[in-house]
């Protein structure tokens, strides 16, 4: 009688054993009642099968404006950066604040390239990841420069230098600008 | 003796004589053309396309015919240089090209220049070569072909050459707990189906790094390479198998069910051990066990600690954020103010890799895949490692903004990981201590600032910090609403 008893204790928990434990690194367990733990609705970086080209995160229609986008009239060209340079006002002004948030800015954003120091001797250039050299902040050309120059340099790029105003915000970008040109240019 | 001396002297003599022919003829042709190309692929192709358009710069098609040798070693020298003084032609070309500024390279002697300009001159287009199969077809391969194939490239049967090798030992068709940084089968047949993919008969018999020249120290000859690319349409409808673990934990369980069973049945039946001290130190030891391994089932339950997957392209953090010393709010640079922290869209990767087309550990495969993924227009779907149920509100904004946390405290240290792993639990418990533990920040942030009178109350004059809690931060409305 209690032989019995163990056997069957004993196979019900090998049975337990066998649906569990031992994952691989590709595996993500089991789940226990996982109600509401899923979303129903499409999240953000989620496939789509709804959609035509499976993107949950989808541009905005055609000939729409998002909210509170601000339309960038310039180009990558050369006209276009002297267009810039001439047209786009600064809205912000220079104080302690702005030079500490573009500091903080400039190091996530640019100095891997340009270098601490905005010499252009980047890590990536020093270390010989990057072989072509970064343009430097402190040259000539860039210390005549305005802050609008160095504005839309960033927002659309120049040269092999992607443009980064998909990735910075507006503020952001003028805050770097005033960081570059009032004290790495005044170094 | 003498014979010795003799065929001694012989090889002395043989080998200066090899040596100063193989310098006489060998080295300046085959040397000096090689060098020039390394040099040109090293500071000029970043900008410079011969035969392929412009680029950054002009291409350098014929250059010789349109400008003097001398000219050109100069303005390669220091072109700004040439510019500001004023040489017409350098001034042109400046005004042509959108003022792009050329990088000096004074590091270059004037050997190492004229052999640039001699590889630039001596350039020709790669002449078409005639086949006796269709090197290009991805599609339609009859049933024998196929088979073929997967005997070329399993190594059943050999090679041309009469070599034997072996595809899977390097691309693995299994999942593996470490990184493979060699592409899969699977990988390679993906990229080859791909309509801009790979190319397969000129990345094998011109391999594209120097990782891959080592590896492919075989010859094949286009039959056998059309019979692999076969195979490889073949697998490219498959997936990688899940390999094989051992199963610890299971065989623990068994062992010390089986070693209770024994005991139990020593004690009450056959009572062959004496001392029933044994018995009981077995049954307390196999429930201690089975207890702690249906405990660690029990909460690891809707958790996915340690879950690393396969990504789809082998992008390492360690690389990236640890070698490299990129910020990580440079790819992931809304985490400071978004609910969800971005994940890089290709265009994001092209920023470095224009430049950078080869990768320390994977050739140019891996980073062939982002412009792949950008000309073809489709996005590359990365596995989401980190996760919470959708019943928690988590918001990146909160904690990395207001909080000013590093990415660390949650996310582990990436900058070390080639495959990012879920290094903490994310359960509701590992929330609540660290927002017990966590000191609210009051510098420089201005979202808390009413609380921060909270911080002076202090009746034994000792200064009691501010913590999550204190705030509100374990309520339940928080995070489950």
């Amino acid at each position: 009688m209690m032989k019995r008893h163990l056997l069957i204790i004993n196979a019900l928990c090998l049975i337990l054993a066998l649906t569990s434990c031992d994952r691989r690194r590709n595996d993500k367990g089991y789940e226990y009642f996982p109600d509401m733990a899923h979303s129903l609705t499409y999240e953000t970086y989620q496939y789509n099968p709804v959609l035509g080209n499976g993107q949950s995160m989808s541009l905005p229609a055609p000939n729409t404006v998002p909210m509170e986008m601000q339309p960038y009239p310039y180009d990558a060209t050369p006209e276009g950066r002297e267009l810039a340079a001439m047209e786009l006002v600064n809205p912000h002004s220079v104080n302690e604040e702005a030079l500490i948030k573009g500091k903080e800015q400039y190091t996530i954003f640019c100095s891997h390239c340009h270098g601490e120091k905005g010499n252009g001797d980047g890590f990536l250039y020093t270390s010989g990841k990057y072989v072509a050299k970064p343009a430097s902040l402190l040259s000539e050309k860039m210390k005549s420069s305005n802050e609008a120059d160095i504005y839309h340099v960033i927002t659309v790029g120049y040269q092999l230098m992607g443009p980064h105003g998909h990735m910075i915000r507006p503020d952001e970008r003028w805050m770097i600008a005033i960081y570059v040109k009032n004290e790495l240019q005044k170094q | 003796m003498t014979l010795m001396k003799i065929n001694c002297r012989k090889k002395i003599v043989f080998s200066y004589m090899f040596t100063l022919i193989s310098f006489l003829t060998l080295n300046p042709i085959v040397g000096f053309s090689q060098n020039g190309a390394d040099l040109f692929e090293k500071h000029c192709r970043v900008c410079h396309h011969i035969g392929e358009g412009k680029l950054v710069g002009p291409d350098l098609l014929g250059i010789e015919e349109r400008r003097e040798r001398k000219w050109i070693a100069s303005f390669i020298e220091n072109s700004q240089k040439m510019i500001q003084d004023g040489d017409p032609i350098a001034v042109q070309v400046y005004e042509e090209n959108n003022k792009a500024v050329m990088p000096s390279f004074t590091q270059l002697s004037s050997n190492e220049i004229s052999s640039i300009i001699d590889y630039i001159k001596n350039w020709k287009p790669a002449e078409e070569e005639v086949f006796t199969v269709d090197i290009n077809k991805k599609t339609g391969f009859k049933h024998d072909e196929i088979l073929r194939g997967e005997r070329l490239f399993y190594g059943l049967i050999r090679l041309e050459d009469n070599s034997i090798v072996n595809c899977t030992d390097c691309h693995n068709t299994e999942t593996s707990d470490s990184l493979n940084w060699n592409p899969s089968a699977i990988d390679l047949a993906k990229s080859f189906i791909d309509i801009n993919g790979m190319k397969i008969y000129e990345s094998m018999t011109q391999p594209s790094s120097d990782l891959m020249e080592k590896s492919h120290n075989f010859k094949m000859n286009e039959q056998e390479i059309y019979y692999i690319s076969a195979y490889l349409s073949e697998l490219s409808n498959n997936q990688l198998e899940d390999h094989k673990i051992f199963p610890i934990k299971l065989m623990l369980f068994i062992l010390f069910a089986v070693l209770m069973t024994l005991a139990l049945i020593d004690l009450l039946f056959t009572r062959i051990i004496k001392y029933k001290i044994i018995h009981g130190l077995v049954l307390i030891i196999g429930i201690s066990v089975h207890a702690w391994l249906a405990y660690q089932e029990a909460t690891n339950l809707s958790r996915t600690q340690g879950y690393a997957p396969d990504q789809p392209i082998k992008f390492s953090h360690a690389i990236h954020a640890g070698e490299n010393k990129i910020d990580c709010r440079y790819c992931h640079h809304t985490a400071d103010y978004s609910k969800s922290s971005y994940i890089p869209s290709s265009n994001v990767c092209m920023n470095c890799h224009n430049v950078v087309k080869t990768g320390k550990n994977s050739g140019n495969f891996e980073i062939n895949k982002i412009t792949r993924a950008i000309d073809n227009g489709t996005p590359i779907q990365w596995v989401r490692v980190h996760n919470l149920p959708d019943y928690t509100y988590f918001s990146h904004a909160q904690h990395v903004n207001v909080g000013k946390l590093d990415c660390q405290v949650c996310h582990g240290n990436v900058e070390s990981m080639h495959i990012v792993e879920q290094v903490n639990d994310l359960s509701m418990g590992w929330c609540i201590n660290c927002h017990r533990d966590t000191e609210v920040q009051f510098e420089a942030n201005k979202y808390y600032s009413i609380f921060k009178d909270m911080e002076s109350i202090d009746k034994s004059g000792r200064h009691i910090p501010i913590h999550v809690d204190d705030v509100g931060g374990i309520d339940c409305m928080k995070c489950h609403y």
